[in-house]
């Protein structure tokens, strides 16, 4: 039986019927790549406006009064928006209209781009899925959704070794984490008989505990948590850069939310939940930051950074929990926020040096201010703004981040924030070499002309401006975004 | 008056530096440093004129245009000071002196003076603005500039890195110190310095170790001196005054302006004039070392905020103190020489004398350093100081 709120289901109904719909008129109607790309991003654009509108009614809702869909006899509710939810399903879909946007041209020389559309209206149905989900029963359903279309999307270019391998392994290392998720769901339902996912007395009993140890792990590996991360660099390196930039700015993110959610409801107690994800952050800071400073191809540098970026969000959200300070959470969610638009906007500009100049590496891309200027200063801007360089919105998330977290005044407060400030130290080391090789003199031959300027198409442009417009905004007017990353603390 | 000043100062430089390369592209090689004569002469003459009109202003005239960034950081706006329009007028006429003067064959690069520009509207907003976390963006920024020199002139991406990352350290310093003084309630400059005396200890020193970290990056104490020698590889007069007067008179500001913090602990005038020394005795082996004439005048700098330090830290001693260390070595003395007989050698001849006039003699300076700190001195020393600053700034870059 189905009951409550429609405006609940209506996002996922639009994204879930739209991939239908985009696979039937790529296959019966036209193959315009074009075409495509724009009857994707009108339905993204009405998912987002039908989210919009729920996000309106949920967040007028009082807490124990959100709107729900749906009945499932074991567990309780199917879906229910919080403003958790909210927060990360805006991200997701604000982040797919761009991708979706920008494929209008960067797809066109692949060859199977008419599956492409529908995989990403598919991930995204998983993605806004899996956060909404109110049991663990459709989590695990919807989470498997997203994780299959991932597996596709980022072997996408299998015209590449590296892809094909890449996907393999992505496939491998996820199907262990989602059947982790499947056992800790099976060892839970066992002890309780309901897959509901607020259980406070879960910890009670043996299987219980175990079964929230098989979901830590699995959910551990989908958020890319060391060590279970060693399929991310492969994954982000070798989809395609649209791909690229929404996996890095949600997908990971979106399983780390999901974990804390579980953690949460399920009774572990937030004071010894902060310290794990403290020792996990420090950990996931430098080990991403060492080996980003190792990497010479753009995509894995940047999918290197990710796994530093995750560290200090998993450092905000920590403090937070352990000492009890909601600001502390807030500001790891900001850096969510942050990284989807700096980190999609590096991905999105690494695309389009790859797309018309055949670069992937910092040496080739030496000098491509040149010939692709409003890219270069664009992408400059994104790793400015991930150096942390005032007023961009990376400075902004990492100061919330200082500010909310020292007043905690613990010694575990003042060494993790040592060993933040070093990582950010060790983040220069790469990124200014990229930021520098973007501008520099192009090397060539003597007498050789300087290299013509190499006209990009809109659709990949208006995206990298958006971006780019909303990296310098949400820097210098934060207030709003701010406001929103309080949804996170509800 | 005063208003339209500052949004010259700090607008104009900014605008020259990013128009610089479009005007230049069709233009003769000397349009792009006339130009840029041109901004600088604009900036300095501004600045004679506010810091004349400054006159007897009882409080600093804000510009009336203020921002609010972050929440718990006050407003963000440029206030009109004596020191920092007074360091203003330095930087500018020392940029001007040195194009001016600079006999080289070919002119700067357009690049390289849109980067020079560039860094004097960011330095002039670091001199004026009145919050500490506008101030620490406008560091960010020259920082960044200072460290992208190299990268023009020498093509060299690793050097440029190093001193970035090197320049970074001491901004560290100073975010780490202006987080802890959002315990004040506010980063307005003035406010958050009163407020922080009233922090307890631990945490001022906290504090004052962070922008001290910051002034030793920017004036090129050891061990952070490393950075300056680079200035030196880069022919261009604009890379010289980047280099040689820019991070140095920023970080000599910022020693200033912390100074009401300074005496929070004996502990950080014994750290200071113990760095202070070492740096300064540091530079005088290296120029003596230094068997080459053309780079004896290296680690001028270092003798610069070395003096600097040790300035700060005799200021921040009381008298008794400062006294009690010169002392130490000779109670020492007297007493391996003679141990029974130690309290009384003080006590005869040329020596009780001596000692007898000490206290006297410190108590004196101490009053002076003391007023100095509160600026009473300040109106009296100020046109004799300006000299002074300009000349160094000129013989520093040149």
């Amino acid at each position: 039986m189905n009951t409550g709120d429609l405006w609940v289901v209506t996002p996922l109904a639009i994204l879930a019927g739209g991939a239908i719909l985009m696979y039937l008129v790529g296959r019966f109607i036209t193959q315009r790549n074009e075409i495509l790309a724009l009857c994707t991003t009108l339905i993204l654009g009405s998912a987002l406006a039908a989210h919009g509108w729920l996000s309106v009614q949920t967040l007028q809702a009082t807490a124990g009064t959100w709107p729900a869909w749906g009945h499932f006899a074991p567990g309780g509710v199917v879906l229910r928006a919080t403003p958790p939810t909210l927060l990360m399903g805006s991200i997701a879909l604000a982040l797919g209209l761009f991708s979706a946007l920008y494929s209008g041209r960067y797809m066109t020389l692949d060859q199977h781009y008419i599956t492409y559309y529908p995989l990403l209206l598919l991930f995204l149905t998983g993605l806004l899925g899996m956060v909404s989900s109110a049991d663990l029963f459709n989590l695990y359903l919807f989470c498997e959704m997203m994780s299959i279309a991932g597996y596709v999307l980022v072997a996408f270019r299998r015209r590449t070794d590296t892809a094909i391998e890449a996907g393999f392994k992505y496939l491998i290392l996820g199907s262990v984490g989602t059947l982790m998720m499947a056992m800790g769901i099976t060892l839970i339902y066992r002890q309780t008989g309901s897959v509901a996912l607020e259980q406070p007395g879960i910890l009670t009993g043996m299987w219980g505990r175990a079964g929230l140890i098989f979901l830590w792990v699995g959910l551990g590996v989908k958020s890319a948590l060391v060590p279970l991360h060693t399929w991310l660099p492969d994954a982000y390196g070798n989809a395609p850069s649209s791909i690229s930039a929404l996996f890095s700015g949600i997908a990971s993110q979106s399983a780390f939310y999901i974990l804390l959610k579980i953690s949460l409801d399920m009774g572990l107690p937030p004071y010894e939940l902060g310290l794990a994800f403290l020792v996990i952050s420090f950990v996931n800071m430098t080990l991403g930051n060492l080996m980003a400073l190792m990497q010479t191809n753009v995509k894995r540098l940047l999918a290197y950074s990710s796994i530093a970026q995750t560290g200090y969000v998993l450092f905000g959200v920590g403090i937070g929990l352990r000492y009890g300070i909601p600001e502390a959470i807030q500001a790891g969610f900001f850096l969510i926020l942050t990284q989807a638009v700096a980190k999609s906007l590096a991905f999105l500009g690494t695309g389009v040096a790859d797309f018309y100049c055949g670069t992937s590496t910092i040496a080739d891309l030496r000098g491509i201010a040149r010939r692709l200027p409003l890219t270069a200063i664009l992408f400059g801007i994104a790793l400015a703004s991930l150096v942390g360089l005032p007023p961009l919105v990376g400075f902004t998330g990492k100061w919330f981040l200082l500010a909310e977290t020292l007043p905690a005044a613990a010694p575990v407060v003042y060494v993790g924030t040592f060993i933040f400030l070093i990582n950010v130290l060790i983040s220069l080391g790469y990124y200014l070499p990229l930021l520098a090789a973007l501008f520099m003199v192009p090397a060539r031959d003597a007498g050789e002309p300087m290299p013509a300027r190499i006209p990009v198409s809109l659709w990949m442009t208006v995206p990298l401006v958006l971006l780019g417009l909303l990296v310098i905004g949400m820097g210098l007017y934060p207030g709003p975004w701010w406001t929103m990353a309080a949804w996170a603390i509800y | 008056m005063i208003p339209w000043m500052l949004w010259i100062i700090v607008i104009l430089p900014a605008l020259g530096g990013i128009i610089l390369p479009f005007i230049s592209r069709h233009e003769t090689p000397g349009t792009a440093r006339k130009f840029t004569l041109l901004v600088g002469g604009l900036v300095a003459l501004c600045a004679l004129g506010a810091l004349l009109a400054l006159g007897a202003h009882t409080e600093p005239p804000a510009l009336g245009i203020a921002l609010t960034w972050l929440p718990g950081v006050g407003e963000i706006g440029l206030r009109a000071s004596a020191t920092g329009l007074y360091m203003v007028l330095a930087l500018a006429a020392a940029l001007v002196a040195t194009l001016a003067l600079d006999k080289g064959e070919k002119s700067p690069p357009p690049g390289q003076l849109a980067l020079a520009l560039g860094a004097l509207a960011a330095a002039n907003v670091a001199f004026l603005v009145s919050n500490f976390l506008g101030r620490y963006a406008a560091l960010e920024i020259v920082a960044l500039l200072v460290a992208l020199a190299p990268l023009l002139a020498l093509n060299g991406i690793r050097t440029a890195g190093l001193v970035y990352l090197l320049l970074r350290i001491g901004d560290v310093g100073f975010l780490v110190a202006v987080l802890l003084l959002r315990a004040t309630g506010t980063l307005d400059i003035d406010a958050a310095l009163a407020g922080g005396s009233a922090l307890a200890v631990p945490v001022q020193m906290w504090i004052v170790g962070g922008f001290l970290l910051a002034v030793g990056v920017k004036v090129a104490i050891w061990p952070f001196s490393w950075w300056r020698s680079v200035g030196h590889q880069m022919q261009r007069t604009t890379d010289s005054w980047l280099y040689a007067t820019v991070m140095p008179l920023l970080g000599l500001y910022l020693l200033y302006r912390i100074a009401p913090l300074l005496t929070a602990d004996a502990a950080l005038g014994y750290l200071m004039l113990g760095w202070g020394a070492l740096g300064l005795l540091l530079a005088l082996v290296a120029i003596g070392a230094n068997l080459h004439e053309s780079r004896r005048h290296i680690p001028v700098n270092e003798i610069v905020g070395s003096l600097a330090l040790i300035v700060a830290g005799l200021g921040a001693l009381s008298w008794v103190r400062v006294l009690a260390l010169a002392l130490a070595p000779l109670q020492w003395l007297a007493a391996w020489l003679s141990p029974a007989a130690a309290p009384d050698a003080l006590e005869t001849g040329v020596l009780e004398r001596v000692i007898a006039a000490l206290p006297q003699a410190a108590k004196g300076v101490g009053c002076a350093l003391q007023r100095w700190h509160t600026g009473r001195l300040r109106q009296n020393l100020l046109w004799i100081a300006l000299v002074l600053t300009l000349a160094l700034a000129v013989f520093l870059t040149l």
